[in-house]
């Protein structure tokens, strides 16, 4: 009797654990979403950087129309800092902020795998301890 | 970040959570605020007000950070009460 309540203890625990790490799972994929982001935004900083001051390019307005623009000059960008507010940074003080946001996601992520690994260490340490217990019946 | 106002005694967890987001978000704010502060006086700000971005400064961003702070303060001192007396039930 008390081996199956504490079956079902240890059943519930691992249930839990298991839902732990699929939620940082989530949250790790909606890093990934931001990385990607962020990582396509400087891309498309340097490209118009390339392409240079006189370019025309198409601005999209709304989800379906784009307007043509001519690009006057890509010396100042302007970047949201959060809590909806934009600052103007110069191009290079911009692509430096969003590079710095990127290390700061990996270094996250970094964590919650870390977590992760932890999490399947200690569901591990419950299933093996849970194996033990009928061996050590076993043995008696 | 829409934080729901409390409507009557929460379950535990919900109040725990909403807590850890408000204490995120003053964090965030903070972050912004120090970020502002080093930049170059006469910079452009914006404050994004959904549809359109409107023209700022400093002053200006500074202010609506205080104010959003300070509702987000006093939310967090509700929600923090109602989390004592919710303790003190169990």
């Amino acid at each position: 009797m008390a081996e199956k309540k504490e079956q079902l203890r240890i059943e519930e625990q691992v249930r839990a654990l298991i839902a732990q790490i699929e939620s940082i799972r989530a949250e790790i994929a909606a890093i990934d979403a931001a990385i990607n982001a962020l990582r396509q935004t400087v891309a498309t900083l340097r490209t118009l950087k390339k392409l240079g001051k006189g370019k025309n390019v198409l601005i999209p307005v709304g989800s379906i129309a784009q307007v043509e623009m001519k690009i006057e000059n890509l010396d100042k960008v302007v970047v949201s800092v959060g809590q909806n507010i934009s600052a103007e940074l110069s191009y290079d003080e911009a692509v430096k902020y969003i590079e710095d946001e990127i290390e700061r996601l990996l270094a996250l992520r970094l964590v919650l795998e870390q977590t992760i690994a932890d999490l399947y260490a200690q569901i591990d340490a419950l299933i093996r301890g849970q194996a033990q217990q009928p061996q050590q019946e076993e043995n008696k | 970040m829409n934080v729901q106002q409390p409507q009557g005694v929460q379950p535990q967890e919900n109040l725990l959570l909403q807590l850890q987001l408000i204490r995120a978000e003053l964090e965030q704010i903070e972050k912004v605020k120090e970020f502002l502060k080093k930049l170059d006086p006469g910079r452009k700000i914006y404050i994004n007000l959904g549809p359109v971005m409107v023209e700022s400064n400093y002053l200006e961003a500074i202010q609506y950070l205080e104010e959003k702070e300070k509702e987000l303060r006093a939310l967090l001192l509700q929600l923090e009460a109602q989390l004592s007396s919710s303790q003190f039930k169990v």
